[in-house]
């Protein structure tokens, strides 16, 4: 699988041609000297060379990656107060790192490191610290109960948050590069002897096989790592919630955090993980249960609810009761479209609605709000154009489609009801539940990290139904999921 | 990561399905015409029948301490022995799988399309199945988990019926009126038929002998499920109104009312699309399991192509849902036997591999 997941990308680095340009790389030959490192970055002119003549020193960094406090106290300020005999010894501080050759001088300077250049030879001192966002709260998944701040582009803050919420040397961070050009730091977390150490090795290899010249996000490196690049379902859970991500670590699951990027992955993770949110536990278990089931429900709303109505009203009237049919002919007697065009032009409507809302400022969001809800709420029934159970139908949807927490999944579940609306139109019930069972078909063969995507409902796992279908009491959620593998299935009893 | 083995629980799903579908709208008027009054007491006996079917069929995997039915056979029985048992239960699997659609096609054009072509319904199923089984066996068991908990959601809906049923319909005679027995007995085994590709199943299943015990479940399951549906027919209607109702169970649906909707009975008629994939794609499954034993090195997805389109090639000969009935009659006794002859066969070969085995020993 693994092999598959790198050849496809390397085929695909190929097509694309966006493999790393080896120009870009530092060449390895050559000393270490002032010249050949500014040679490296000829025409950087963001780069700041600074000179300490009394000591025949050279400073060269990029400021705007620097922590103006590190940098003054572990570089400037001990530069500036010794003369040139106490260099030697300011030298053995353990922040001076001999730089090794150019590439690694020139890495260093990159990531932040100030290169210090002397007649003894050439130092790195780490003062990386650049500007970074405030600890606020998530936008996407914004929560009533429970803590409020989320992750944000810095490694560094992420990391942090979790520390403080997992005091344990057993939460164990390893730390990886990958992107040919921007050599984004990658951390997979994960807790010992809770974690499934196959699980860490697998991930390690599929981060090590990503040959990719910049990667900008963590939903970006899911599906470079994912088990199945053509799904139509997000296999990895991503979330931006610091509690989502350390329930997860505790239930066993892997953490990736990718630099400059808010979004952390969680794996292996299950189809059913994605109507889950933390408000459920955060509520009394009853009010959590029944608050999952509403999001199954609207689950179902989402892509069941217009493609049956176009498949009745096309093939299967006599479904529909009597006293409802009357109103149902009367709404659609004004109507010249067949069900299908009419469902198909309002549910693009209503897509076109939620992206122009999604990419514009909010003031103007909301007038393109207000705009949508009278073109489609009156002005076209009174056109003609549409019915008003239609309406209802398509609005229903819409409405559930939100429901569902993860918008990755929202996305591709509003994906498929396109599908399931034109196999309806086409076929009627046949077409739709003809359509069902490629959906069940596509989802049975999916995997996350090599772990069955559809666990716990197939293979059936009845113990872990109790916190996925429903949320239960938090004395029955004794045991980790099944998917995780752990060596220590008990939850509330670890193992010494 | 190493593939999982199948679990027991799939596995009783797995079997439940195989032998679920549209069988269940048949069923009720097959046993009213021949058994007559209370004939559904058959199901139960042929249960039992089955039971002891399934036991030869464990008694192979536990002789056979857990080898695959094909290193069974082919360490006992000469090579060209077998190729004709392979190639004959092979062709017969692939014209069940096949026949399967085709009676759920027909039936669904005869309820819902009557002006589209049977053969356009028909592809459109066939590649549905072809993409099923090229999932290989332990996706496709998922697969029908998920559909089985659909199909499952059914079942509530059949007790919303028992306003209706009436238990003097039953009436207190057993097998009054009813014909041709053995006839129907075979029929009703038909019913049954889906089980005996647990005998393919070993090399899937996990390496002990609790599994056995789910094909049990399984087939309990759809034995439930039928004497559920045809006692439902027999108190709803009565046995003489059954024989002449085309599918009792889809009438009964008929008269089933929400209130968004009513007359359901189409609705559940496509639900059974899942079954029908299940029930064609283990067939089909198991014929390439058959034809790869003979042709070991053809690619498996392709040799599952093969067979596909010849089957469909052969399926479209018969024109109407009464002569697939009549085919499937004649397949159904070739099946019967496949069931009762594969396992007797493979004992024959452990047989002679342990009488092999204590001459060298001796």
């Amino acid at each position: 699988m693994l092999q598959f997941i790198s050849k496809w990308v390397q085929a695909k680095n190929k097509k694309s041609g966006r493999s790393g340009n080896p120009q870009s790389s530092p060449q390895a030959s050559g000393p270490v000297t002032l010249q050949n490192i500014q040679d490296q970055f000829k025409d950087c002119s963001d780069l700041t060379h600074y000179t300490l003549p009394e000591l025949q020193a050279d400073l060269l960094f990029f400021d705007h990656q620097l922590d103006p406090h590190a940098y003054e106290r572990d570089v400037l300020r001990p530069l500036l107060n010794i003369t040139k005999d106490e260099l030697e010894q300011l030298l053995r501080r353990s922040q001076f790192v001999a730089a090794k050759d150019v590439v690694n001088t020139v890495h260093g300077i990159l990531n932040g490191y100030v290169a210090l250049f002397l007649p003894q030879g050439v130092y790195l001192v780490d003062a990386y610290g650049p500007e970074k966002r405030s600890i606020e709260q998530s936008e996407s998944e914004s929560t009533i109960n429970g803590p409020h701040d989320a992750f944000n582009e810095s490694l560094g803050t992420n990391l942090g948050l979790i520390r403080s919420r997992l005091k344990s040397n057993r939460l164990k961070v390893l730390q990886y590069t990958a992107g040919e050009i921007s050599k984004t730091k990658i951390c997979v977390l994960y807790i010992d002897g809770i974690a499934n150490m196959e699980y860490v090795q697998e991930i390690e290899n599929r981060i090590k096989a990503i040959e990719f010249s910049s990667l900008y996000d963590g939903t970006m490196l899911t599906q470079l790592i994912d088990d199945f690049p053509n799904a139509l379902f997000p296999l990895f859970q991503t979330s931006e919630r610091t509690d989502i991500a350390v329930s997860k670590l505790n239930e066993g699951k892997l953490v990736v955090i990718e630099e400059h990027s808010p979004s952390v992955i969680i794996a292996p993770s299950s189809f059913f993980e994605f109507f889950t949110t933390p408000d459920d536990y955060y509520n009394r278990w009853v009010v959590g249960s029944a608050l999952r089931l509403l999001r199954y429900l609207a689950f179902l709303i989402t892509i069941c609810l217009t493609p049956l109505y176009v498949g009745i009203t096309t093939y299967h009237y006599e479904m529909i009761p009597e006293n409802l049919l009357i109103s149902l002919t009367e709404s659609r007697s004004r109507v010249p479209f067949p069900p299908i065009i009419e469902a198909l032009l309002m549910e693009g409507t209503i897509e076109m609605l939620r992206e122009a809302g999604a990419r514009l400022p909010t003031k103007i969001g909301q007038t393109i709000g207000i705009v949508g809800g009278i073109v489609i709420g009156t002005a076209a029934v009174q056109a003609g154009f549409t019915s008003n159970i239609l309406i209802i139908s398509v609005a229903m949807s819409a409405i559930a489609s939100f429901v569902i927490p993860s918008y990755i999944m929202s996305g591709s579940l509003r994906l498929i009801r396109f599908g399931l609306l034109i196999l309806s139109g086409m076929l009627g019930n046949f077409g739709f539940c003809a359509g069902i069972a490629l959906i069940i078909i596509h989802l049975a063969k999916l995997t996350s990290l090599g772990a069955p995507y559809t666990i716990p409902a197939a293979p059936v796992k009845p113990r872990d139904w109790i916190d996925i279908f429903i949320r239960g009491p938090f004395w029955a959620l004794n045991r980790r999921p099944a998917q995780s593998r752990s060596p220590n299935t008990k939850q509330n009893k670890m193992k010494k | 990561m190493a593939q999982e083995k199948l679990h027991r629980f799939s596995i009783a799903m797995l079997i439940f399905n195989t032998q679920a579908g549209v069988v269940q709208f048949i069923l009720p008027r097959t046993i009213a015409t021949y058994f007559g009054t209370n004939g559904w007491i058959v199901i139960i006996l042929v249960y039992l029948i089955v039971t002891l079917n399934i036991m030869l069929i464990n008694a192979v995997y536990r002789l056979g301490k857990g080898k695959s039915l094909f290193v069974i056979l082919q360490d006992g029985l000469p090579r060209f022995m077998l190729i004709p048992v392979y190639l004959v239960a092979g062709s017969l699997f692939a014209m069940i799988g096949c026949l399967v659609v085709k009676q759920y096609v027909l039936i669904y054009q005869m309820i819902v399309f009557p002006s589209t072509s049977d053969l356009m319904l028909k592809i459109f199923v066939d590649i549905l199945v072809f993409l099923f089984v090229t999932k290989g066996i332990y996706n496709m068991s998922k697969a029908n988990l998920l559909m089985v908990f659909i199909l499952l959601m059914i079942v509530p809906s059949g007790f919303m019926m028992l306003g209706d049923f009436d238990l003097l319909r039953l009436t207190p005679y057993v097998f009054k009126e009813g014909h041709d027995w053995l006839k129907g007995f075979a029929s009703v085994y038909a019913a049954f038929m889906g089980y005996e590709l647990s005998i393919l199943l070993f090399p899937y299943a996990e390496k002990n002998n609790k599994w056995l015990k789910y094909v049990h479940l399984g087939n309990s399951i759809a034995m439930l499920i039928y004497l559920l549906v045809a006692l439902l027919c027999y108190g709803f209607f009565n046995y003489h109104e059954l024989k002449y109702l085309s599918f009792p169970l889809l009438d009964m649906f008929g008269y089933l009312q929400f209130p968004f909707v009513e007359r359901i009975q189409n609705f559940i008629f496509s639900l059974f699309l899942f079954s029908i994939i299940m029930t064609s794609g283990m067939y089909f499954w198991s014929s390439q399991q058959m034809y790869s034993a003979v042709l070991p090195k053809l690619p498996w997805r392709l040799l599952l192509f093969l067979i596909m389109i010849l089957a469909i090639g052969v399926s479209y000969i018969p024109k109407s849902l009464i002569i697939v009935e009549q085919w499937f009659d004649v397949l159904s006794l070739l099946e019967i036997g496949t069931a009762v002859g594969l396992p007797l066969l493979a004992l024959l070969a452990i047989l002679i591999q342990r009488g092999r085995s204590k001459h060298h020993a001796s």
